[in-house]
């Protein structure tokens, strides 16, 4: 099978294991991964960022919420390799260096974290709604977060943490995921034979998802 | 977890070449929304996954001479923001407003949906109701498919191991009412348990003089409702014949899928979906 392929395409076709290049949270990443990983495990286990959850692994509960060029996505239901060339903003990537993202603020003032499972997953779903539209009306924020359960607070905290954000006024309150803005460069690269991640110096196992910024 | 291979074309004629000779061991990837699901549980045993969701080929919707065109590969929240959609084919506007969630609407896609041919596919009524049909293209070249052949059986897609949904041709039509309705566990995300479509136009004596109506979910392939339709056409829209039409409607339902132990619940359930959805319909002959 391998010969008619290669015939055409030059590079990462016919593999068992795939070379991808990505945006995450504005650092280029580089990672070779099996091609039955979904987005989510790119994420948690090869990069090893954890902030975004896998609840349900179907698409049902949007723990694993994140946003792919802008949009959100459940990163459980993406096929991993499909990031390749796409800009990546999860969890990690919201706050800045001055601080938490406006919306995890309005979060903490209104009390919609309880046990914080969705939290991740509610927040991405909600900066892509206010990146689209940032003066959303009632309907609108309840169909946008929809698709993320929350078992702890009802939701009613969630709701009005969210009204409370808007409407916002201020472009700086969204990432645009360009890797020369808010965040300082740093290389991501990973090691072909052990998949492990190398961040900056770092191990991933030392990184807890908060040290992208140094 | 069997190891898979990975294949992204940069073309549809490099997809179907690549189908041509690997067809029967090759899944194809647009969404994923499906697909991975089944990835993950184990049960897809195919050598490679061909992503097509990248293909421009696939993602256009035009107004052409055919009809309404909207590609395999348009998502829904692109049918959701379509103004040509809203005009020409509002029942799909409508059934893109609800299905799933947010996070599926914006990588699933439509050819996905019809291709992977579960009888609960949301846009398989409205797609039947435009008497759509699906473009689909092999390495012999292209073909097209109504919606009632495009589902052999329930999750059984008619499709061909080197074939390939190109795009849908819808009737357009700017109907004076049309409308999409589920029944699901909750609104978001539920698989539907019972889907359905309209489209109709009065004269001006208040008749209806053009109705076109499917029922999704209920029953294993696609299906215009002819019997329903017949029933509605040229008479006026009373609450006593949509009423009349609910029970031929559960009627007809009965009789494809003989009476199943949930049928306690669907009859009466599908004679109330109706008359939700059709009951705007009464207004026009007291205005």
């Amino acid at each position: 099978m391998g010969q008619s392929v290669n015939r055409r395409v030059t590079k990462k076709m016919d593999q068992k294991k795939v070379d991808i290049q990505f945006t995450l949270n504005a650092q280029k990443t580089s990672v070779r991964i099996p091609v039955e990983m979904t987005a989510l495990q790119v994420i948690r286990d090869v990069v090893g960022f954890k902030g975004s959850k896998e609840g349900c692994g179907i698409g049902e509960c949007g723990a694993c919420t994140i946003e792919v060029d802008g949009k959100a996505i459940n990163s459980c239901l993406m096929c991993g390799v499909q990031l390749d060339g796409r800009e990546v903003l999860t969890i990690e990537g919201l706050e800045r260096e001055e601080g938490l993202h406006p919306i995890q603020e309005t979060f903490l003032e209104h009390h919609a974290v309880q046990c914080g499972f969705c939290t991740p997953g509610i927040l991405m779903s909600t900066h892509a709604l206010l990146k689209e539209n940032p003066a959303p009306d009632d309907e609108e924020i309840r169909d946008a977060v929809s698709g993320n359960l929350c078992r702890c607070t009802g939701y009613q905290q969630i709701f009005s943490s969210i009204k409370a954000a808007t409407p916002v006024k201020d472009d700086s309150f969204f990432h645009t995921g360009d890797a020369e803005n808010t965040l300082k460069k740093s290389q991501v690269f990973a090691d072909e034979t052990s998949s492990s991640m190398v961040l900056n110096g770092t191990k991933k196992g030392e990184n807890n998802g908060e040290g992208c910024h140094d | 977890m069997t190891e898979m291979k990975y294949y992204r074309p940069e073309t549809l004629e490099q997809a179907l070449d690549f189908l041509d000779a690997h067809g029967a061991r090759t899944e194809i990837l647009a969404g994923g929304t499906d697909v991975m699901v089944d990835v993950r549980s184990g049960v897809l045993h195919k050598e490679t996954l061909l992503d097509v969701s990248r293909l421009a080929a696939l993602k256009k919707i035009e107004m052409t001479d055919a009809g309404l065109c909207v590609g395999s590969g348009v998502t829904l929240s692109e049918i959701n923001t379509s103004p040509l959609i809203k005009k020409y084919a509002p029942a799909l506007g409508k059934c893109s407003e609800t299905f799933a969630s947010r996070q599926i609407r914006n990588i699933a896609t439509i050819g996905g949906n019809v291709a992977h041919a579960s009888p609960c596919g949301d846009t398989i009524p409205p797609l039947v109701i435009h008497e759509a049909r699906a473009v689909v293209a092999n390495q012999n070249g292209v073909k097209e498919i109504s919606m009632d052949a495009i589902a052999a059986g329930a999750y059984q897609s008619a499709l061909a191991a080197g074939d390939i949904i190109v795009k849908f041709i819808l009737k357009p039509r700017e109907a004076g009412f049309a409308d999409f309705q589920k029944i699901a566990r909750r609104r978001a995300l539920a698989i539907s348990r019972m889907t359905m479509a309209v489209m109709a136009d009065k004269d001006e004596a208040g008749k209806i003089c053009f109705v076109r109506f499917s029922l999704g979910a209920c029953t294993p392939t696609p299906h215009r409702m002819d019997a329903v339709e017949s029933f509605l056409m040229g008479q006026n829209p009373t609450h006593e014949l949509l009423r009349g039409a609910g029970t031929l409607l559960a009627e007809k339902m009965v009789e494809i899928t003989g009476r199943r132990s949930s049928i306690i619940y669907k009859e009466p359930a599908v004679q109330g979906l109706f008359m939700r959805m059709m009951y705007p319909m009464v207004g026009w002959c007291e205005k």
